[in-house]
């Protein structure tokens, strides 16, 4: 057990090496010259020039990665340009605020999407099944922003029970926070909701069809049992799996949401620093972000070892 | 008179694809306190169904029981709900289940203590604590050693027979009437097989529990069952006393059952008679009698008669057949043996004049102190801590003309052996020459054309052809890659000469292999291998996954193809009365290196080394007469794992006659008679 | 008493009559309505695309600022924009984006990651290794957040958001293949053909490659909706297609700030877009139903 976390973690790094090069490439590979275009159309030759050996694009690629590397190991994402701040202030004010609202819409997604599953798999065929299947379907097919205006037109707008947007912390003012919160906590688990509602039931359908299935049926164990007992913790295994997968897609959402309900957060900040080229902000979001979602699986895959007995014990 | 369990006109039905499978038609049966009955038909004859028909465990959307009833005990368990209290009472709590896959049927993620105290608790209304004693009790009862740490280990952590010792002690964990046993020792080594097969007779015995045995294996049916039920496409065929049965067998399809099956003291030239044709398709079952297709006594009258019933042939026996049957054709008991003890006298005269023909073929393949290990990694850096020493030290030489059987349990390493001299490995030291050619390290280039003389027939008849292609197409393959015709003419001719050669009709060529049956799909397999006209064939378990009915039919062809065309075989299996009706020479395995190699004849009736020794005693033959009045050899622990190998000897941990001299080395094969040679140093 | 083992017309009889796997496939396919429906609407939207021209009332580019914000009426069906432009036409035209991105977006990954995923899974080994954490650290970011890095970098414009969104994507065709191909690798076909003495490429072209090709279509079709929704998302950021162009996705975009007016604006395009991305994923279900060997013949 021991070396299977160390190896993941070996493996994490050095996924955190490519994702690192990677993101370096698409900054400075392809074409554009950021620096034009980060000082607009009237900037002199010479504030270009000055600008570029300020932030040592003048170096060869390969330097400028390692200088990057090494800064940021240190913690010196660099300084936007639009804000004035260090990135690093920025990250520090908005990483909290999409951690909360995305932990939250994790949480909810897990505990509504594998009952849900559950629910459907057991009642299989049956008019539950149906409405989980065609409602997980659905929430796989709409797109996360539309899903906010909608909710804004018809809560906030039509009904008025929510507001239209805006973010206040929990630590300021809980009833507020709450109110606030909730449509966009709740649409933004809605995708990662279906796709495990959709997981489980699939995998609980594996499951049921197993051997052992019949020998705990064989044994004359109450139905229950033998779903929630025997079922369950086999088929929660390959949901486990694609845990990772739903925590990229709710980081990906999350953009979408902090757009429509304005909250201040890491893909807000994206968003607004790509229009306002911002490029050094967009590095470190992007790296961020992707260190998150590295390290969420990482996480994962360690839940996964100590599930699978057959992990545990080789 | 009231039996333990009586079933009366059980009627089950699978719903598929819009037509109704009647998997059980019509079957009653009764089993009594403390009896021990087998089952017996191959796949697709409804016998496992019947059972878990009573049990109401077959899954209900696309099954469901049509009619009948189920008397446990005074009660109807059909009357019952399939999940209410009175129901799964019985289940696990009066009926035991062991089911056939040892692997899967085991919850992976639950230890087996908990899994033994779960039924515990249920059914005997025990606390945590004494069912874990209790458990801990039954997995010692079923000769698990150290039970007190293994109850909390994983079913991974088991071995396959040690798994299918744990569903024992669980279905008997709750003192049940009746047992259940559903194959389940099919999945399992012989030895092992044998083992658990004496251990729940024993305890079956002791505890006067009623044990039902489904198989399709006439062995084990003549060892341990005292009354059968024969069944064949849903239905029974023929029912009595076991030894009544095998004398007067009066059904043809258990005629046909007994003469398909080779027998380890069967006379060498006897040619197995292989039912023709195949089970009736179950959908579309005809009203006239199920077997008729096949049927070697049948008459014109069979045909317009409706399906015969179950009709007395004698006290206790009863065949649902129209003919009276009088002479079947087949030797049982005593008879038998002087059939074969002839066949030995007139034989000895051979001996000598075969060995010497023996000498003059010349040699095809030469396998030199062949050895191939396979790495075990640990920790992160992949260090090499140990190796599977899967082939160590084997040699032995086929001449041409000849079958080369080689058997064994698993890791014995049969299969490496064929894949390595194949070349589908590097072999990691010793020399292979195949038509004197040294292949031992050749390159993939050079070994091309030698591949056109070194096919392989595969165990899986489901994963050996392609799936995406035309049977044809694989049947061709070998041809168009070693450019062995040049024209599209030669092409067609070539495969239809091949179909036919299989016994199958060339029109067929252009259909997918999931159009066809297990039987067939090996047959095509077998015309793959001839295609490219070889020498030489590797046979790796090609019978294994067939139907006995089928298995038969596909030795026969084996061997006339193989007098028709000149083959050489090495033929591997694990089945010892198949390998000794089609060898011409045996070779014994165990943990990588042969322990005795020798003619079909010295190796069967003068077995040397007590390994083979114990192997051909654990082999139940088909006949309740001899079965009675063999020797049986005590069979001692488990086949060790690859990695646990023991010192010295492989075996000295469970023969007879190990000593400590047996620990120290490592005996070599040595020569104990003409071309008979033994790895022991105690004979 | 010799047998006759050859028996040519005994073993043809018991063949089952020549069950074509094809129709086989289409009945289990077309089973139920909904899959029915979801391929209708599919063909339904790709007619639309091809025939825009023919079908929109109007010019979706033609500004006409004195009938802006129009609520939808007999003239215009689904009401007018804030620059006067009908939105039906618009729509119609907007599935013309949505299908060319999805479908371009989907073949180019599909190529690119089958054969990264064929060459990492057949051969194995440290190229195996390495392509694959590669693969996985494509993975680590967000499909849309990488989907915006290279789009800034690059600029909108339909063609930037299609090599955004395909480079994306790649991974999960790469892993989905060398999954497959590692499975139908320990085939007893696959040795056979080794045995036969056959070339690796034939093996892996002939053999291994149509026997992995099931779950990539399912793969495919449901990557056609996540692609169409990628694109609206970029899109509606005002990262994908540029105006005056017309997305399902900026036309969302466009519509928010007028949401309590003219509610269409913003809604009515999703529903676009809620509708083709359910049938896609509808029928990549059913295709994986069809697909699925346990269904398939006597498997």
């Amino acid at each position: 057990m021991f070396t299977f976390i160390v190896r993941r973690v070996i493996q994490t790094i050095l996924i955190l090496f490519f994702v690192s090069v990677i993101v370096f490439m698409i900054m400075h590979l392809l074409p554009g010259d950021p620096v034009s275009i980060m000082l607009g159309d009237y900037a002199s030759q010479e504030e270009i020039e000055s600008l570029r050996r300020e932030l040592g694009l003048d170096k060869p690629l390969p330097i400028q990665y390692l200088d990057w590397v090494i800064n940021v190991l240190q913690g010196d994402l660099g300084k936007s340009i639009a804000y004035n701040q260090s990135v690093n202030e920025l990250v520090q004010q908005r990483l909290p605020i999409s951690f909360h609202i995305g932990s939250m819409a994790f949480v909810l997604a897990i505990i509504v999407g594998i009952s849900a599953g559950i629910v459907a798999a057991v009642k299989r065929g049956g008019w539950i099944d149906s409405l989980i299947t065609v409602t997980a379907n659905m929430g796989m097919a709409v797109p996360v922003f539309w899903l906010g205006i909608l909710g804004v037109y018809l809560f906030s707008l039509k009904l008025g029970w929510l507001p239209v947007q805006g973010y206040t912390s929990p630590s300021v003012d809980i009833w507020k926070s709450i109110h606030q919160s909730v449509m966009p906590v709740v649409l933004l688990s809605l995708v990662s909701l279906a796709q495990l509602a959709r997981q489980t039931r699939s995998s609980m359908l594996e499951v049921i069809r197993q051997d052992y299935i019949r020998t705990a049926r064989a044994k004359g164990l109450k139905e229950s049992r033998v779903i929630l007992r025997h079922a369950l913790r086999n088929a929660l295994i390959p949901v486990i799996t694609i845990l990772g997968m739903g925590l990229a897609h709710l980081v990906g959402g999350s953009v979408f949401i902090e757009q429509v309900f304005n909250i201040p957060g890491m893909g807000r900040l994206m968003v607004q620093s790509i229009f306002g080229k911002d490029y050094i902000v967009v590095q470190s979001v992007v790296l961020i972000v992707a260190t998150v979602v590295a390290i969420g699986n990482l996480l994962v895959d360690i839940a996964y070892g100590f599930v699978d007995p057959r992990i545990r014990y080789k | 008179m009231n039996h333990l369990l009586e079933v009366r006109n059980l009627k089950t039905y699978f719903s598929s694809d819009g037509s109704t499978i009647k998997a059980v038609d019509g079957v009653s049966y009764h089993i009594d306190e403390g009896e021990i009955v087998a089952f017996v038909g191959e796949s697709g004859s409804g016998k496992s169904v019947t059972q878990y028909s009573g049990l109401q465990l077959i899954p209900t959307p696309p099954g469901r029981i049509v009619d009948g009833s189920v008397l446990f005990d005074g009660d109807d368990l059909l009357s019952y709900k399939a999940n209410s209290e009175k129901m799964r009472e019985v289940r696990g709590g009066k009926i035991g289940v062991v089911f056939q896959e040892p692997m899967t049927s085991l919850n992976p993620v639950m230890t087996v203590g908990k899994q033994i105290s779960e039924s515990v608790m249920l059914h005997l209304k025990m606390n945590k604590a004494d069912a874990r004693k209790r458990a801990i009790e039954l997995i010692q009862m079923v000769g698990i050693p150290d039970a007190e740490h293994r109850v909390d280990y994983y079913p991974h952590q088991f071995s396959g027979g040690m798994r299918q010792r744990i569903m024992i002690a669980m279905a008997l964990s709750c003192n049940p009437k009746l047992l259940i046993a559903d194959e389940a020792t099919t999945a399992l080594d012989v030895t092992t097989q044998a083992q658990l097969l004496e251990m729940m007779r024993d305890v079956v015995k002791k505890t006067n529990t009623s044990l039902i045995l489904v198989t399709h294996n006439l062995g084990i049916v003549a060892r341990y069952a005292e009354r059968i039920y024969v069944m064949y496409a849903g239905g029974i065929v023929e029912s009595g006393q076991t030894k009544e049965i095998f004398k007067n067998p009066k059904h043809p399809y258990t005629i046909g059952l007994m003469k398909a099956v080779p027998r380890l003291d069967d006379p060498k030239e006897r040619k197995l008679l292989s039912i023709e044709g195949a089970p009736p398709n179950l959908a579309n079952k005809p009203a006239h009698c199920a077997f008729l297709p096949r049927c070697e006594f049948a008459t014109e009258a069979c045909s317009r008669k409706p399906a015969p019933p179950l009709t007395n042939v004698g006290e206790g026996h009863a065949a649902a057949c129209y003919e009276k049957i009088e002479n079947s054709g087949l030797i049982i008991g005593n008879a038998h043996m002087k059939a074969a003890m002839r066949e030995t006298f007139a034989g000895v005269a051979e001996e000598h004049p075969r060995q010497a023909a023996r000498e003059s073929k010349e040699i095809l393949l030469k396998v030199a102190d062949l050895k191939m290990y396979f790495p075990v990694t640990k920790g992160l850096l992949g260090r090499k801590v140990a190796d599977i020493k899967a082939v160590d030290s084997v040699s032995f030489d086929i001449r041409k003309g000849e079958t080369l059987g080689l058997v064994g349990e698993s890791g014995c390493g049969k299969t490496t052996v064929a894949r390595t001299i194949l070349r589908m490995y590097e072999p990691t030291d010793g020399r292979i020459e195949f038509q004197g050619h040294d292949i031992t390290r050749m390159s993939i280039n050079k070994m091309r054309p030698l591949r056109r003389d070194m096919p392989m027939i595969f165990q899986d008849p489901y994963s050996s052809l392609d799936p995406r292609q035309s049977v044809g197409n694989i049947v061709g393959e070998p041809l168009k890659v070693h450019k062995l015709v040049k024209s599209q003419k030669e092409y067609e001719d070539r495969l239809i000469e091949l179909f036919e050669m299989v016994g199958l009709n060339p029109s067929v060529r252009n259909r997918m292999p999931h159009e066809f049956s297990g039987g067939q799909r090996q047959r095509i397999g077998i015309a793959r291998a001839l295609a490219s006209n070889p020498s030489f064939v590797v046979c790796d378990e090609a019978i294994s996954a067939l139907d006995v009915s089928i298995q038969a039919q596909i030795i026969n062809l084996l061997e006339d193809l193989q007098k028709k065309l000149g083959l050489t075989y090495l033929f591997i299996a694990h089945d010892l009365s198949v390998v000794r009706h089609i060898s011409d020479r045996v070779a014994v395995m165990y943990l990588g290196k042969i322990v005795e190699i020798a003619d079909w004849k010295t190796l069967y009736e003068r077995p040397m080394h007590p390994y083979t020794q114990m192997l051909l005693s654990a082999v139940p033959i088909p006949d309740p007469f001899i079965e009675e009045t063999r020797e049986h050899v005590e069979i001692k622990g488990e086949v060790p794992s690859l990695l646990n190998r023991p010192k010295g000897c492989s075996f000295s941990n469970r023969c007879p006659l190990a000593t400590s001299e047996c620990k120290e080395m490592e005996p070599p094969l040595k020569s104990v008679g003409l071309d008979h040679g033994v790895a022991c140093i105690k004979v | 008493m010799t047998t006759e083992s050859t028996a040519p017309a005994n073993s043809l009889m018991e063949l089952p009559p020549q069950t074509s796997s094809v129709r086989r496939f289409f009945r289990v396919l077309l089973a139920r309505k909904v899959v029915v429906i979801a391929l209708i609407i599919l063909a339904a939207t790709v007619l639309t695309a091809l025939l825009a021209p023919f079908l929109a009332p109007y010019d979706p580019y033609k500004q006409n600022l004195s009938h802006s914000l129009q609520e939808p009426s007999s003239t215009y069906l689904l009401g007018t924009d804030m620059l006067g432009r009908d939105v039906l036409s618009r729509i119609i035209y907007g599935s013309r984006v949505s299908l060319i991105v999805g479908f371009v977006v989907v073949i180019i990954a599909g190529v690119l990651g089958m054969s990264i995923g064929m060459v990492s899974g057949y051969f194995g080994g440290k190229l195996d290794a390495v392509l694959m954490r590669f693969m996985d650290a494509v993975i680590a970011i967000p499909m849309i957040v990488l989907a915006m890095a290279i789009g800034a970098v690059l600029g909108g414009g339909i063609v930037n958001v299609i090599v955004a969104l395909g480079l994306a994507i790649v991974p999960a065709y790469a892993r989905l293949m060398r999954g497959q191909v590692l499975s139908v690798k320990q085939s007893d076909y696959v040795m056979a053909g080794t045995i036969t003495g056959i070339s690796n490429l034939r093996n892996m072209v002939v053999h291994v490659l149509p026997n992995c090709i099931s779950p990539l279509i399912v793969l495919i079709t449901m990557n056609l909706g996540m692609a169409i929704l990628a694109e609206a998302g970029l899109s509606f950021l005002g990262l994908g297609i540029l105006p005056p162009g017309a997305s399902w996705g900026s036309m969302v975009n466009d519509g928010y700030r007028y949401l309590l007016s003219n509610p269409v604006l913003s809604l009515a395009p999703g529903v676009a877009i809620v509708i083709v991305v359910l049938s896609f994923n509808i029928v990549g279900d059913a295709l994986r139903d069809a697909l699925d060997p346990r269904l398939r013949g006597a498997e």
